[in-house]
């Protein structure tokens, strides 16, 4: 591991899109941000105050749609992508914990790897929290954790002429650099990296419920009321599965190309669809609403998971909470879970007498 | 395109989309669409060129007109296409064709609520914004279900609701947001107008009217308090099966309310009484003033993503953009002044009424744009029989729905992400829509197909735009409300809601805050009418229709997605644990449901979802067609159909070996493998 001072990140962008198609968070005319294609002409400045855009990067390898083999009458043939040499410029740590979790998750999946193989990960640090991230409490930032990036743009604290620092992780990524020429970073930049990343923490706002919620979930103490009167007002919008950058269930589906040859193609699938887990006659283990609620927030802070993956599923991005028109996101479903005794759950009330109304008078 | 993500800065979506938008990419996709335009011989369809087809059509258009007269022809416009398609749709009608008989499926939809509140109110719009709903105390659903249909105004009820608002639902069955609020009405189905009428007769009686709003904004409201006086809450309960206390209940919470939010839907409309309906809802939103201010409001709740658009560009038969009346001479004037042509000054067919008159040998020639009527109109049969009888039928579409198959010429029409132009969502609000992929195949705009079939009948320079924007330059110069807009304006901030002119120069969250357009707002008294069909020995139960959260109207979009049409098994029939046991049907067992109009097969769903005596289907499947089932019947205004209240039969089916025979049933058999095979070029 090496870091080294650097003036200017643009000049690191151009050197890396001379010979790689490289991506960056951008916001676009209508306002979103998201992740555009950048060329080495671009002198746009590298802007890592843009709001988490609201799909994660795990598309570039889990993609969205994804043809995977396809029979031709006689037989069945291998559909695998072809794919260009990716940088990823600015990936914030939660997608980097992520994509990194992911790895593990699509260790043997040739169409995941294939992408992932041929792409460098510049990940950057956050100097401060997001609107609706809690990286801290499931230890998925606010900076790069080192094992996650190829390469990471964090803060040179106290030097005006070179205000970031460029950690290169791996010797591969060395080579990268090519010809750009850097000078060392101060010593001691780790252990002020370390301090530096403290006092973002310490600005986030209190997140104890998360802590509660978490607990609550491993040890068992959610009733299936309180579950079902969650999964009650879930739509199955499956946004908070395709925002979420450690989901990875798909569907397979079949069509003809162009040539009349049956392609099997997989697409981002949801365990909140009722139809996630239907099987033959009818038979479905997840039915309600309640326990595919479970179910996911299971996947997302059981303990159960750490032996395979060494941590957990939830990477504190906090984008569920913002897609959710429900109002079962991360936040909501953790305060509600940590405040489940004196939360009413909502119940029907057709026998239910209203609260006494005041009349225009203001009388009771 | 493979993916969409929503907008997270935008004032409507805010980062959320449904199932459905999230499969977007899946709709559009090339595999099902037509690529070329298809002209049927001999019963089969081959490829052909655009000259070719829009010859044909030229051809055949002017033989009818010559023969019959110009109100043998007739257009359906595209509630999902642009108000710059849709617009160029009523020109093409009104100028080109000669005719007013221009109408889209708002008329089996939200066209009571034009009529109603356009007498009462002067504006048949949703008078307040979406987040409105989070500025009210109190929020009414009246005969919605909005998280199914509406999934983001349902998200946002329910946060409001958690925040502390009060929920009101009026809905025959137990629907998601019955479940969460506060108070259920479960009324009979078709008995609004008693239950509206005995809550104002308790608001009157109590005192809760708001008497300063209704003295200063309204006009007289005695004759509807004396009319309210016969519906005590023994009468209404008799009527409605709601108890008085709780009729009491809810008017005092809505009438009492500081901002009360009001929104309906079909439960509302779709009756024989669909335009009484609304005005009795007018009248309720009227006397307890709220309307005119934040959190307030009476809103329609309007289903397509441009069905108001397609109402403002004018393409019903009565007006042209912007509500302006087609029977008046000076409106006639100032259009033909502006087109430099004749207008039409006969009155036009409804979308009801052209099939009526093809039955009966006047209605000739049809141009159907991005519409299904064969699975989402009344009377399935009906419908097929009067396509039949015209002379001439021209479908424009994205892919070979069952109503293309009917056609004589296919034309393939471009996805809403392969053009420019703009829509209009239910709070006014008109948006820019930006072209992201190009054109597939040899498919076309709708603006464009009428602009080049305006040039093969002659009369080319009438609509010889270049592009999008030229239309809504030329619609903007011809009406009121949306004057002060252009795609400039438009571009910033997520578009302007109308009206947008001198008086409202940053387009208008709310209505009728001032003034109504009419001055005082108008009482209306309204009687309660039963349905037209109600169950009796031969068909004891009553049939109403749902939307799905997962499909969307006949599902030739929705049902390209492989997650989408997994989650929905096809058309079941919801019953009531009661009436199930009665009739000795299991859940999921193949049943038969048939009606006057005709019989369909299907397996029963059972739930306490729907009241007893009510079974309830879905429309969006063509092989389980609900509208094979549903009556005909129409509104004496505005000629809506009475989707929500049949009379039904249901009988098991013991004939059946396999759960795929029981789904696709005798005459159920899907004709899409058939269409399929066609439209692949």
């Amino acid at each position: 591991m090496r870091a080294f001072k650097l003036e200017s990140v643009e000049a690191l962008r151009r050197q890396l899109a001379e010979k790689h198609c490289t991506y960056e968070v951008r916001r676009s005319e209508d306002g979103a941000t998201g992740w555009q294609r950048v060329d080495a002409l671009d002198c746009q400045p590298f802007d890592a105050s843009l709001p988490l855009p609201i799909l994660s990067s795990k598309g570039f390898f889990f993609a969205d749609r994804d043809p995977l083999y396809k029979y031709d009458g006689q037989a069945f043939k291998d559909i695998l992508p072809e794919v260009e040499p990716k940088v990823l410029f600015g990936v914030k740590s939660c997608d980097l914990v992520a994509i990194n979790y992911q790895d593990q998750f699509f260790a043997k999946d040739r169409h995941y790897q294939e992408r992932r193989q041929k792409t460098v990960l510049v990940g950057v640090d956050c100097q401060s929290p997001c609107d609706k991230g809690f990286c801290p409490k499931v230890d998925a930032g606010p900076y790069v954790r080192d094992h996650t990036a190829d390469m990471i743009l964090a803060a040179n604290y106290g030097d005006l002429d070179f205000p970031w620092l460029l950690v290169v992780v791996n010797e591969e990524s060395l080579e990268l650099l090519g010809d750009l020429e850097l000078a060392p970073a101060a010593e001691g930049w780790a252990e002020a990296r370390a301090h530096g990343e403290k006092a973002v923490v310490a600005n986030f706002p209190p997140q104890d419920y998360v802590d509660v919620g978490i607990k609550c979930i491993n040890d068992g103490s959610i009733s299936s009321e309180e579950w079902q009167g969650i999964g009650t007002q879930c739509m199955s919008c499956s946004g908070c599965t395709s925002v979420c950058p450690t989901c990875s269930c798909y569907d397979t589906y079949e069509y003809d190309n162009e040539s009349g040859e049956t392609v099997t193609a997989r697409c981002w699938d949801s365990c909140q669809f009722e139809s996630f887990q239907r099987a033959a006659g009818n038979v479905n283990p997840s039915q309600d609403s309640g326990s595919r609620s479970k179910r996911f927030w299971y996947h997302k802070f059981s303990d159960d998971f750490l032996p395979e993956f060494g941590r957990y599923g939830c990477v504190g991005c906090g984008r569920c909470e913002q897609t959710c028109p429900s109002v079962v996101g991360v936040h909501t479903v953790m305060h509600r879970l940590a405040d489940a005794q004196s939360i009413v759950v909502i119940q029907s009330s057709a026998s239910t007498k209203p609260a006494a109304q005041k009349d225009r008078d203001g009388n009771q | 395109m493979i993916g969409v993500e929503p907008l997270v800065d935008h004032p409507v979506s805010r980062g959320q989309l449904c199932a459905k938008g999230w499969s977007t990419a899946f709709g559009i996709d090339g595999g099902h669409r037509v690529k070329s335009p298809m002209i049927k011989e001999h019963g089969q369809f081959r490829p052909a060129s655009w000259n070719e087809a829009l010859g044909l059509i030229a051809e055949n258009f002017s033989g009818i007109a010559d023969q019959f007269g110009s109100d043998a022809l007739g257009v359906i416009s595209s509630a999902r296409a642009t108000n710059e398609d849709n617009y160029a749709a009523q020109k093409f009608t009104r100028a080109v064709l000669g005719t007013n008989n221009i109408d889209h499926c708002a008329r089996i939809c939200h066209s009571p609520s034009v009529a109603g509140l356009k007498q009462t109110l002067g504006s048949g719009a949703m008078s307040n914004s979406i987040d409105d709903v989070e500025r009210a105390d109190v929020i009414v659903v009246f005969g919605a279900d909005s998280t199914e249909s509406h999934p983001i105004i349902g998200g946002r009820i329910i946060r409001a609701k958690l925040r502390g608002a009060k929920l009101i639902v009026v809905d025959p069955r137990k629907t998601r947001l019955a479940e969460l609020a506060d108070i259920h009405l479960q009324l009979r189905l078709g008995t609004n107008i008693a239950l509206i009428n005995g809550m104002l007769n308790v608001i009157f009686s109590k005192g809760w009217q708001d008497s300063d709003f209704i003295a200063s904004r309204c006009e007289n409201v005695e004759p509807l308090k004396h009319h309210v006086s016969d519906y005590n809450l023994e009468r209404v309960e008799e009527i409605t099966g709601v108890p008085g206390e709780l009729v009491t209940a809810a008017a005092q919470m809505y009438a009492t309310a500081d901002a009360a939010f009001l929104a309906y839907g079909m439960g509302i409309t779709q009756y024989v009484s669909g335009t009484n309906n609304v005005i009795a809802i007018s009248n309720l939103v009227l006397a307890c003033g709220q309307i005119g201010r934040p959190g307030t409001g009476v809103n329609p709740l309007r289903g397509q993503n441009n069905v108001q658009g397609a109402c403002d560009m004018g393409c019903l038969p009565n007006v042209y953009p912007d509500y302006q009346d087609a029977m008046s001479a000076e409106v006639q004037q100032k259009f033909s002044d502006a087109w430099g042509v004749r207008l039409p000054s006969r009155p036009g067919l409804t979308s009801l009424g052209m099939s009526a008159s093809a039955l009966e040998g006047r209605f000739q020639g049809l141009l159907l744009m991005g519409e299904d009527p064969v699975v989402t109109d009344p009377d399935q049969h009906q419908v097929k029989r009067a396509l039949r009888a015209m002379d001439f039928v021209v479908v424009v579409e994205l892919s070979m729905t069952e109503t293309a198959l009917c056609a004589d010429v296919v034309l393939p029409a471009v996805s809403f992400a392969e053009k420019d132009g703009t829509f209009t969502n239910c709070e006014r609000r008109v948006q820019l829509v930006r072209q992201a992929v190009a054109p597939l195949a040899r498919a076309k705009a709708d603006w464009k197909i009428l602009s080049e079939l305006a040039a093969y009948m002659g009369k080319a320079s009438l609509m010889g735009w270049s592009r999008p924007e030229e239309i809504f330059d030329e619609m903007a110069g011809l009406t009121s409300s949306f004057s002060g807009m252009s795609y400039e304006k438009l571009a910033k901030d997520n578009g302007l809601q109308w009206p947008c002119n001198e008086e409202h120069p940053d387009g208008s969250p709310y209505l009728h805050h001032g003034q109504f357009s009419i001055g005082r707002a108008r009482f209306i008294p309204v009687r309660q009418t039963d349905p037209a069909e109600i169950p009796d020995k031969n068909y004891p139960l009553y049939l109403t229709t749902t939307r799905l959260f997962f499909h969307y109207g006949c599902g030739s979009m929705t049902r390209e997605s492989p997650l989408l049409e997994r989650e929905t098994p096809v058309g079941l029939l919801s019953i009531h644990p009661r009436d199930a046991e009665q009739l000795q049907v299991g859940d999921g067992m193949p049943i038969t449901v048939s009606s006057r109009r005709g019989k369909l097969d299907t397996c029963a769903h059972i739930t306490d979802q729907v009241p007893e005596g009510v079974v309830a289907m879905p429309y969006h499947f063509r092989e389980a067609p609900s509208n094979i089932l549903t009556n005909n019947a129409q509104d004496p205004v505005t000629k809506m159909p009475e989707l929500k209240a049949c009379a039904v039969k249901v009988e098991p089916r013991n004939d059946v070996n396999s759960p795929h025979e029981a789904q696709t049933g005798t005459n159920g058999v899907s004709t899409k493998d058939q269409g399929e095979s066609f439209a692949r070029i």
